[in-house]
């Protein structure tokens, strides 16, 4: 084991699967010789070169749309956008090119494309830095969505996306990238659609991804040591497809759940795990679920504003308080 | 919209409340939140809530009035509004509902066309009860009404099943033993000792100090008193009688000790008014002696012995069961060498006397035998100091070995 950031880990990853795979190159802007607007690909220039870390024009469409021509030649692409709110310019080509094609052209060809990309607030950035927009395309078909949360779990699920032969969105978080943790010294791939449990309990299930899964583990412990009560956390760690095997087995046993999420509120991924908790186990609930996530408004710029409303640890307590 | 509150049920075995306060009256208006009224049962006291805002419209039952659990006990809504669905009739025959195990909804014909609103779909929807809750109890078989919600708004959950579940199988236990024992209604005095043995052990911090102390000299006491009682009239003095003496003095040094504690309060008593554990075939009877500091040996044993004598005959004034502010409670005659008294709450201490035993002690290298006999003080750590109490039954010890009337 060694402890890396979750920066490190996932330029481990890269690096890792760029040895393994000569077809596996990075695409996006300014990975290149600066080495990543996050840093992330810093030293890979030095050692793959200009045509394996390809920096590109501010053009998101052609970014995502050379790594789909790309993929369909034979090669396996990791796509960069730097911030995962600029992916509305180039929707048309993840939405109806990217995770389409496949279906368009009766299975003849593979798109193993995979679009790193990072989201989540608590940094200030604004309205138009700040969201989390998973849920967009947990909406469309033929797209998975990766969310880790822990250096290890971000290794390990971006190796297995970059082998994946279908397209798969790698969502980082902007909080996360010093955050440190054991990582496996061995080679890990981390199967894409299992969630994992990481810390068990009794009383209550918590689902969350991404940063909130770290929010949740401290709230679990802040409950264990003042009320005794026994939280499971389950992190998702893959929001599309979610693993309901994991999720209902949970709350077969607690009874209550809490869904916890940066990205909106309305429709968001809470209410589709609860949707299916509650038309497919209705009879497992011992309490009303209860959804913690982004109010409907834009990600206030205002620092103390953001923090009000943005989900952390405290108000994932109250929410549990108010449950048990 | 109309809501029926309902005396709530607390406890499995409770089956009905006393009403013991109306804090509002009809026509009040009412905030969610407020606090309606306060029932009592045979423990304890609780607040009802008002779940709801509106006007009392209507009460069913007055102070003092001892209300059936889920009975109906007032009616909040706005004003004006018809709430007749929910009058007493129609309240009784959802009893019988209620009471018919296999019938699971209020009879069809309370629901006429006029009537089949909101309101009455609310007045049907009395139990709540999580969907875990109601497929455990469809499982298991057990009639989740009679369960005791503790969830949040008074829903049941699965631990409230469980719960009932469990007390079933312990009650078809007994039921299959039923043979092995006499199954007895408890007396009143027993359960008010009952109740105030647990008072005092879960509101008090209470423990016991053990000592002895050498009897010579209240023996000796003793037999000259009664050598002269033949002679002439006097009255036969006890052991004991010479411990409530004997304590009534020592006490007036230890204010701490001669007093109660009310929640956040202490009461200090200027005199003592010693309370004298009384054995009765009827249970225990604590009868005070009151102002005992002020009173001689003679009259104290005189009083002891009527005191004693009316509780064993059952013709005891209960106005001498008040007041006491320290017990002496003494199972030497039954050969106890120590043990740890109760307190009789709200006072401080308690005096338990042990039997007397030889023993031997060294003086000055020579060993010799003497009378022993124990003194178990329980006090309550709250208002006294282990130190202090230490302190008491070493003056006490004290003041009986010097003891010559």
């Amino acid at each position: 084991m060694s402890i890396l950031t979750y920066r490190e880990a996932i330029r481990l990853a890269l690096q890792e699967e760029m040895r393994h795979d000569d077809t596996v190159f990075a695409i996006g802007e300014d990975l290149g010789a600066f080495g990543g607007a996050m840093a992330v690909t810093k030293g890979l220039f030095e050692e793959f070169g200009p045509k394996r870390l390809v920096d590109t024009p501010i053009s998101e469409s052609a970014i995502v749309g050379a790594a789909l021509g790309a993929a369909l030649t034979g090669l396996k692409p990791v796509a960069e956008i730097m911030f995962i709110d600029f992916v509305g310019v180039c929707m048309d080509q993840i939405v109806n090119q990217i995770a389409k094609v496949k279906y368009m052209l009766g299975g003849q060809v593979e798109v193993p494309v995979v679009i790193r990309t990072q989201g989540g607030a608590g940094k200030g950035y604004a309205a138009q830095h700040s969201q989390s927009l998973e849920a967009w395309f947990c909406h469309v078909p033929g797209i998975k969505v990766v969310m880790p949360a822990t250096p290890r779990d971000a290794r390990g699920l971006l190796k297995s996306a970059i082998r994946d032969r279908n397209p798969v969105l790698f969502i980082e978080h902007k909080n996360l990238y010093n955050e440190k943790g054991e990582v496996p010294d061995e080679e890990e791939l981390i199967p894409i659609g299992k969630a994992d449990i990481k810390r068990s309990g009794t009383d209550l299930t918590i689902i969350a991804h991404s940063r909130q899964v770290l929010n949740a583990l401290n709230a679990a412990e802040i409950l264990f040591n003042e009320k005794n009560i026994q939280c499971e956390v389950i992190d998702l760690r893959t929001i599309s497809p979610l693993d309901e095997e994991t999720i209902f087995n949970s709350v077969k046993k607690t009874g209550r759940i809490i869904t916890v999420e940066e990205g909106y509120e309305n429709h968001g991924i809470g209410a589709e795990i609860i949707t299916r908790l509650v038309t497919r186990h209705f009879d497992y609930l011992d309490a009303e679920p209860v959804r913690l996530a982004f109010p409907n408004c834009p990600v206030p710029f205002n620092k103390r504003l953001e923090e009000s409303i943005l989900p952390d640890t405290n108000k994932i307590i109250e929410a549990i308080k108010s449950l048990i | 919209m109309t809501i029926t509150v309902l005396m709530p049920r607390q406890g499995e075995s409770v089956e009905s409340c006393l009403l013991s306060k109306w804090y509002k009256k009809k026509g009040d208006i009412i905030k969610t939140g407020d606090i309606v009224f306060t029932y009592e049962t045979d423990k304890s006291a609780f607040d009802y809530e008002a779940a709801t805002d509106g006007i009392l419209i209507d009460t069913f039952f007055e102070e003092g009035d001892t209300v059936p659990v889920l009975d109906e006990v007032c009616v909040i809504g706005d004003e004006g509004e018809d709430y007749s669905h929910s009058s007493k009739i129609t309240r009784e025959s959802d009893m019988v509902s209620i009471s018919d195990v296999g019938a699971l909804k209020p009879p069809m014909q309370n629901i006429s066309d006029e009537t089949k609103n909101e309101d009455s779909a609310d007045i049907n929807e009395k139990i709540k009860i999580s969907p875990r809750a109601r497929a455990l109890a469809d499982k298991s078989g057990v009639d989740y009404r009679n369960a005791v919600p503790t969830g949040r708004d008074g829903r049941i959950e699965e631990k409230d099943i469980i719960s009932m579940i469990e007390k079933a199988c312990v009650n078809s236990d007994t039921v299959k033993m039923n043979n092995d024992y006499d199954e007895v209604e408890i007396t009143n005095i027993r359960k008010i000792i009952a109740n105030r043995m647990m008072h005092s052990l879960s509101t008090s911090a209470q423990l016991t100090l053990n000592t002895s102390f050498d009897a010579t000299s209240i023996m000796a006491f003793r037999k000259k008193m009664k050598e002269k009682n033949e002679n002439l009239n006097f009255e036969n003095i006890t052991l004991n009688d010479i411990m409530i003496y004997a304590v009534s003095r020592t006490i007036m040094s230890f204010k701490d000790l001669n007093a109660h504690m009310i929640e956040d309060r202490i009461l200090y008593y200027k005199n003592a008014n010693i309370g004298i554990a009384i054995d009765t075939p009827k249970g225990l009877i604590v009868p005070t002696i009151v102002k005992a500091n002020e009173k001689s040996l003679s009259e104290i044993s005189k009083e002891a012995k009527k005191l004693i004598s009316e509780c064993q005959t059952g013709r005891i004034n209960p106005d001498t069961l008040k007041g006491g502010s320290f017990t002496i409670t003494n199972l030497g005659s039954l050969g106890i060498e120590s043990f740890t008294p109760i307190l009789n709450s709200p006072q401080v201490g308690i005096l338990g006397v042990d039997t007397i035993m030889t023993r031997a002690r060294e003086t000055d290298g020579k060993y010799e035998f003497y009378p022993a006999m124990g003194l178990s003080l329980t006090f309550d750590h709250r208002v006294v100091d282990g130190a202090g109490a230490a302190r008491f039954l070493q003056a006490l010890k004290n003041d009986l070995e010097k003891f010559n009337g």
